[in-house]
């Protein structure tokens, strides 16, 4: 039984050599594979981050690169989301949010903004699937953003795609639809303020508001603290899940875009992405001692949430400082970033 | 019954020794990227020396017109007033005009005063006076108190308003508040609140924006700039060169900064 496993990985190994040797395509995708695989088994055992958020950038600037049809661009970020999708669960990711589509997306051409819905129904139908990603690694998926701007039919898909993960609960996955961080802003302050109406309204109905309609029981100090940051946090469409340890912005652009909110919480940088670069960037940036640093600092300003994230990383690491958190490797083979964002 | 004892031994040493192999992999790694980081700084230190010395020719002629105001993010605990003045004298040499220093903690805001004594090519930012050719550089301090918490105040403000007026006892549930009124609530709440940077430099050490208000950086670049005990005047000139030579595309409108 042995020899014949050998002279299998034998045969094996000699084939791969044949491969390789031509330099044909299948033969370098092999040593990419077994790489990737290497590669993972080591960085699962550094600690990982919770939650990682995705600004998906560029693809317009990728089509005319690489000079394809109209509309591909966006496809093949899909599918390269997709297989990062994969990588993050797999490492034990638990939330993943990404930033898809922004309300400053809509004065795009009406061509464009539509064959972008549709590819967004696609995929929603896709994901509903049984054999989908979400449904291997019970992912709750959930749609952020300002739904009622969408058109009728991805809406309705999205709520379906909602409620049919409802019940997953290995893993959170937000898609920001939508949005932007000034909208999210106003429709916090909204929601709060309806709470905080309600809150009054039934005071007063049940007697014990002392006319606090009319602002007359109130000091002007307590006024200025009816509404506290907690409330407003709490309606943020990023309740579901805790800050962001990294943001990655895939066209190596360093602006911040309207994507990511979390105002006022500190989020990372966006890292410049390119194939080669990612495995030294994303790495290093979390395996270098400045990344420990940084992690304390993320943990030092961001907050509660946050504290308890460093726990469970400094639990997987045996109760020692953590080391800083592994990123995914990029495997963006369609997503060479272009350098500072230049065409 | 023993040898399946032993087996389980077996599979359980080779898998202890497979983990501190990996383990061990992956400090190497560490070790590995550290190392290539090491080199890169000291190859990003000799450049800025070059840029100070004004060998690199790129770098002489920058277009700082385009840079209208700039924003420095500075970490509290690094935070030390002559390092800040060194700053913004470098800045001033450069012929930036608008400046606005944030740090979390309000160690900025607190030596204010102190600040522009010492550094006398400079007044406070007013309301009114945007962008326009000064002959002094204008400062803006901000600490997070104008940031996450400005959005509370400023929930506030709103929803006295709507109070005040009176309305009818049910809620509509319709879109009460417009951006527009959240932003004059917001610039009621926090005093001297500036224009959208352009560019916003990181001084700390970690790649955070250490909650600068974020409405207020939708289309700023940000540069990470390391801690500020380490500051260069070469890599500042380099950052602002990146930033004028950058091309940004926004929803339908592309800006061309070059």
């Amino acid at each position: 039984m042995e020899t014949r496993a050998w002279t299998k990985s034998k045969s094996k190994s000699r084939k791969l050599d044949c491969e390789s040797l031509f330099l044909g395509e299948s033969g370098v995708d092999q040593l990419v594979e077994i790489i990737k695989k290497c590669i993972f088994c080591i960085l699962s055992v550094g600690p990982i981050p919770n939650h990682i958020a995705f600004i998906m950038d560029g693809n317009r600037r990728f089509t005319k690169k690489c000079k394809l049809m109209e509309g591909a661009g966006h496809k093949v970020g899909f599918s390269a989301l997709m297989s990062m999708l994969k990588y993050c669960y797999e490492f034990g990711v638990r939330y993943v949010t990404v930033y898809a589509f922004s309300i400053e997306n809509f004065k795009r051409s009406p061509e464009e903004v539509q064959s972008l819905m549709d590819l967004m129904l696609e995929k929603i139908e896709e994901i509903l699937k049984k054999q989908s990603i979400v449904n291997r690694y019970g992912v709750r998926v959930i749609f952020s953003g300002n739904l009622k701007l969408l058109s009728e039919p991805v809406r309705l898909a999205a709520e379906r795609a909602m409620l049919a993960t409802a019940k997953n609960s290995k893993a959170v996955l937000s898609i920001c639809v939508a949005y932007t961080s000034t909208n999210e802003i106003m429709h916090a302050v909204q929601e709060s303020c309806e709470e905080k109406w309600d809150e009054i309204t039934l005071l007063n109905s049940s007697g014990a508001g002392y006319g606090l309609i009319s602002l007359g029981g109130y000091e002007q100090d307590e006024m200025d603290h009816l509404i506290k940051l907690t409330d407003i946090e709490k309606h943020m469409y990023m309740a579901a899940a805790p800050d962001p340890d990294i943001i990655i912005r895939t066209s190596g652009d360093a602006v911040f875009l309207e994507g990511a909110s979390n105002i006022g919480m500190p989020v990372m940088e966006s890292i410049e992405h390119s194939l080669r670069k990612s495995v030294f960037t994303l790495q290093s940036l979390f395996l270098g001692e400045s990344g420990v640093d940084q992690l304390v600092e993320i943990i030092k300003v961001a907050g509660q949430q946050l504290n308890n994230a460093t726990i469970t990383v400094a639990k997987r690491s045996h109760g020692k400082k953590p080391k800083g958190c592994f990123v995914i490797i990029s495997l963006y083979n369609y997503h060479d970033g272009d350098e500072g964002g230049r065409l | 019954m023993d040898f399946a004892k032993l087996k389980r031994m077996l599979y359980y040493w080779i898998h202890q020794i497979v983990n501190i192999l990996l383990r061990l992999t992956w400090h190497l790694l560490h070790v590995t990227i550290h190392l290539f980081y090491f080199a890169i700084n000291i190859a990003n230190a000799l450049e800025s020396h070059l840029i100070s010395k004004g060998l690199l020719r790129r770098y002489k002629s920058l277009h700082i017109s385009k840079l209208q105001y700039l924003a420095i993010v500075i970490e509290s605990e690094d935070c030390r007033t002559s390092n800040v003045i060194e700053l913004l004298q470098w800045l001033a040499d450069l012929g930036v005009k608008h400046v606005c220093l944030y740090d979390k903690e309000g160690i900025l805001k607190k030596s204010k005063d102190f600040i522009l004594e010492k550094f006398d090519g400079a007044t406070l930012f007013q309301e009114n006076d945007v962008l326009l050719d000064q002959p002094l550089m204008t400062l803006e301090f901000a600490s997070f108190s104008d940031g996450k918490e400005a959005v509370a105040k400023a929930a506030n403000v709103l929803f006295m308003k709507y109070l005040k007026s009176g309305s009818t006892s049910s809620y509509q549930g319709e879109q009460i508040f417009t951006e527009s009124q959240m932003g004059e609530a917001l610039k009621t709440v926090v005093g001297g609140n500036g224009p959208e940077p352009d560019l916003l430099l990181v001084y700390g050490p970690a790649r955070c924006h250490l909650g600068f208000p974020a409405w207020r950086i939708r289309y700023t670049e940000i540069q990470h700039m390391g801690p500020l005990k380490s500051m260069k005047y070469g890599s500042l000139i380099k950052a602002i060169y990146k930033f004028t030579m950058v091309q940004q595309n926004h929803g339908s409108v592309v800006q061309e900064l070059t």
